[in-house]
């Protein structure tokens, strides 16, 4: 019997029914990606640093073994101590053992998630020694006794009413629901901590290994106090921090903030690189550890390799759609959101990484992650370990499926739609195969485009060019129409359209519910294909977002960038772009004819052109293209939204509200345009507005 | 930003660098002169201070020990535990070696704690800087680190952008939690 997942379910639905800390949630979010969004933008050269990152980060991870050598040897000729710790046990029995041999009884911190990871400080308080955190987030967390419900804001959750009222009851004092007020508490109850803690535990942003320096970024100063007041100053800090240069190191004290926050820099960046002499302090000691924990290992993996690669900026959870609505603690283990997946389960192992499921493979990490990790492709292979693990559970394995489902549907239609839209049988998919009941389904056509294609297909004596359409399921077996209209309009452009006869559907199903082996089948599988045609002079088009997604960034990855994967992933383009880049660019209408039209961006298509090569053609053609947006998901993703439950239909809602709110605000709009099938469905469900297909309103039938 | 003297135009990266860390909210005093910097920073004292004003070693070197005497600031006595001096600043006095246009940071080197002790807990802390010490960007500071690490005696350098700062309640930003509330910059360009 697979597993049931029902904790991580009930979990789900005491989110969903706090709608107003997930509003809270979704606005913190939003608010951060915006700040990135304006930042990056403010820079001489956004790409530039970002593609620093990229390199840098991906350099260090190849030469770790030689600058972890270089950054141990440059920190003893600091006369610095150096632990190079194997697990996190190591770690703590270095921190408490010297705590004990100091006679140590109060320990403070300032924020580090490595030490988070190990659970440090429930080990050192179960020695009785106290440890107190300084980070007024991180302080919050340990009074509530709770982990870190955001890498960057862990106490974003809790109301400034909620906080009060922990410090009055943690404090016994009365704190008033005041900001002043609360800050002076802090303030107040943490001086004392700070002047008389006798070991200082910090983290570090980065590790430089030419010098043996560490750089400590926090805006609230507390780590400059925490590394200069006590005589014994601690550094924990990740074997994936070092970098060789100061170059490199002041590239990350600028992207941390940037992609974090949205500002330029964090207000204080301490470099330490050796303990400072205090009056009066005669004995002053730096330890470092380092800390391995399963990172080794992960270097070794080509699959979690790049993982190491993250800056911790948190932005793949500002951006990540069911994080925004469940929030790290459903959303996490100790490591919350997206990057969270493949950290847990390399650090903390498979068992406390269930919360993989809520990914519903939008692909949005990837394309905010300001290292470019691929962490959907990571998701899934931690979805494939758990699915190798623990079974797979019946509605993934219909669904990842839905190519052999349509197909049949289509050949027993209608009479397959008089089932499917019954109530009966709806009852009986919901209970038994978990597609919910409330869900739309739609129609099934006998006469397949792929029956069409035979008949309409022009013969092109003198092509101007020549496409294979890949027509993936929906415009195949759903809506033949839109599928005939696209190769019209391509066969007007004087371009010779191929279907080739063996191709499957994208397979991207199989990714998104853990199944890679299949996946990997099918991409091979269509690549050959595709291959021979793109050799002969052909490129590649798809209307579905989620197919061009798939040719272009998927494909390769699962075939180790084989070089047949990579040159099909060149000659792959969306409908519009390809539509675009081979028709002469005019206006057919004057602007007083101008309709107002929403436009939506599927996910997948934001990796890809984000829908600037449609909206030009609708713009052209006399539409007034209005993009509405929460700037994440709408919920649907692929076929999530169509399972039953909490870890389908009721989330996938939920995600969507945002959206649905902002499409219903926009009273000038009664008809949404968006180029994703299941993108179609979710805003029929999810709004009172009608939904076209780009290709209806720019086709001349 | 107060501008003394009509004859302190900044130049352009000096006006970046002003404009980037008052966005940050710090704030920026335009001197033409060591002297005029001093009566700045008294000026600052005398209406801001609400305990005692300490400097540090290299503001004495910088400024000239004797001037900085005469004004009614307290150097920052050798005493037995340093902590416990540092403990009663109200305001903190120090230097910056440069400053960095592109993000509006002051770098601190501090070869002792109690200099960066002294700009970690006052209240209100003042910087004094060069403003021919100025840098474009942050990476031109890289080599620098490196000349200055290169030593025996390695500092400790901090890039200061303003008073500290959290915004980890509700996300609303709030100035001086542990550290300073107000944070100004004499820029010195003489």
């Amino acid at each position: 019997m697979p597993k049931d997942y029902d904790p991580l379910k009930e979990e789900i639905a005491d989110s969903i029914s706090h709608y107003e800390k997930s509003r809270a949630l979704g606005a913190a979010t939003k608010r951060s990606r915006n700040a990135r969004t304006t930042q990056l933008l403010s820079l001489a050269d956004p790409e530039g640093l970002l593609s620093d990152i990229k390199r840098l980060k991906t350099s260090a991870i190849s030469n770790l073994d030689v600058l972890l050598e270089q950054f141990v040897s440059s920190c003893e000729k600091n006369g610095s101590k150096v632990l190079v710790a194997k697990t996190g046990q190591d770690v703590v029995n270095y921190v408490v053992d010297l705590a004990l041999k100091n006679n140590v009884k109060l320990i403070d911190k300032s924020k580090s998630l490595t030490t988070e990871e190990i659970e440090l400080n429930h080990h050192i308080e179960e020695k009785g020694i106290n440890i107190v955190e300084t980070d007024l987030g991180e302080r919050i967390i340990q009074l509530a006794n709770e982990k870190p419900f955001h890498l960057v804001f862990p106490a974003v959750h809790k109301s400034q009413k909620e906080i009060a009222q922990l410090f009055s009851s943690s404090f016994k004092i009365d704190v008033p629901d005041d900001l002043d007020e609360i800050m002076k508490v802090i303030r107040k109850e943490l001086r004392p901590i700070f002047l008389e803690s006798e070991i200082g535990i910090t983290g570090a942003n980065v590790a430089v290994a030419e010098t043996g320096s560490i750089v400590i970024e926090t805006n609230e100063g507390n780590a400059r106090l925490v590394s200069g007041i006590p005589d014994i100053h601690v550094v924990i800090v990740g074997m994936e921090k070092i970098v060789p240069t100061w170059e490199d190191a002041l590239k990350l004290a600028m992207a941390h903030p940037v992609s974090a926050t949205g500002t330029r820099l964090t207000n204080y960046v301490s470099m330490i690189s050796q303990r400072r002499p205090l009056e009066g302090h005669s004995k002053r000691e730096l330890h470092i550890i380092v800390l391995d924990n399963g990172r080794s290992k992960m270097r070794e993996d080509p699959w979690f390799r790049e993982a190491l690669s993250c800056i911790r900026c948190g932005a793949c959870m500002n951006i990540c759609p069911t994080y925004g609505v469940v929030g790290g603690h459903v959303f996490g283990y100790i490591y919350p959101g997206p990057i969270g997946i493949p950290w847990t389960e390399e650090v903390h192992g498979l068992d406390k990484t269930e919360f993989a499921h809520l990914c519903i493979s939008c692909g949005l990490c990837r394309e905010i992650c300001p290292a470019d990790i691929d962490i959907p492709m990571m998701i899934a292979k931690v979805k494939e370990r758990d699915v190798e693990a623990n079974g797979q559970i019946t509605p993934n394995k219909v669904l990842s499926r839905s190519d052999v489902f349509a197909k049949f549907a289509s050949s027993t239609a209608p009479f397959s739609n008089w089932i499917i839209q019954s109530k009966v049988s709806r009852a009986f998919m919901d209970r038994f195969l978990g597609i919910d009941k409330r869900r739309n389904l739609p129609r099934f056509e006998n006469n397949t485009f792929e029956k069409r294609f035979k008949k309409i297909k022009k013969a092109i004596s003198s092509p101007s060019a020549k496409v294979v359409y890949f027509v993936d399921i929906f415009a195949n077996y759903n809506e033949p129409r839109l599928a005939e209209k696209a190769l019209k309009m391509l066969q007007d452009q004087n371009i010779d359209v191929e279907l080739p006869k063996d191709l499957k559907s994208s397979g991207m199903p199989y990714i998104s519910y853990g199944e890679l082996k299949k996946a990997t089948k099918i991409a091979k599988h269509n690549v050959n294909i595709l291959t021979s045609f793109v050799k002969q002079g052909y490129d590649i088009v798809a209307t579905e977002p989620t197919a061009t997604y798939c040719l272009k960034e998927v494909y390769p990855k699962l075939l180790d960038h084989s070089l047949d994967s990579e040159l099909v992933s060149k000659h792959s383009f969306e409908f519009f772009e390809y539509l675009a880049s081979h028709s002469e660019k005019k206006n057919t209408k004057t602007a007083q004819t101008r309709k107002q039209i929403g436009f939506h961006i599927p996910c997948h298509q934001r990796g890809l052109s984000a829908g600037k090569y449609t909206i030009d053609l609708l713009t052209r053609q006399g539409y007034d293209v209005k993009v509405v947006e929460t700037g994440t998901c709408c919920g649907m993703a692929g076929t999530f939204g169509l399972k039953k439950g909490d870890i389908g239909y009721n989330l996938s809602m939920a995600v969507g509200k945002p959206l649905f709110d902002l499409f219903e605000a926009e009273k000038t709009i009664e008809v949404i345009a968006t180029e994703s099938s299941v993108c179609t469905q979710q805003l029929i469900d999810g709004t009172k507005l009608r939904l076209v297909h780009p290709i209806d309103l720019l086709s001349s039938d | 930003m107060t501008t003394a003297t009509l004859n302190a135009t900044p130049s352009p990266i000096v006006e970046e660098f002003t404009k980037r860390f008052e966005q940050q909210s710090g704030r920026d005093h335009f001197c033409s002169s060591k002297t005029e910097a001093l009566s700045t920073i008294e000026k600052i004292i005398a209406e801001r201070a609400r305990g005692l004003a300490y400097f540090t070693k290299a503001v004495s070197q910088m400024m000239g020990a004797s001037s900085v005497h005469s004004a009614s600031l307290y150097d920052l006595p050798s005493t037995v535990n340093g902590l416990d001096i540092i403990k009663q600043a109200d305001v903190a006095i120090t230097t910056a070696s440069y400053g960095v246009a592109e993000t509006g940071c002051f770098v601190e080197i501090a070869y002792e704690d109690s200099t960066k002790l002294l700009s970690s807990l006052s209240r209100v802390h003042i910087v004094i800087l060069e403003a021919k010490n100025i840098l474009k960007t942050l990476q031109e500071l890289a080599p620098i680190l490196r000349t200055e690490l290169s030593g025996k005696d390695k500092p400790t350098i901090t890039l200061i952008s303003g008073p500290s700062r959290t915004a980890d309640i509700e996300m609303k930003m709030v100035l001086g939690v542990h550290g300073p509330h107000e944070v100004h910059g004499i820029l010195i360009n003489e």
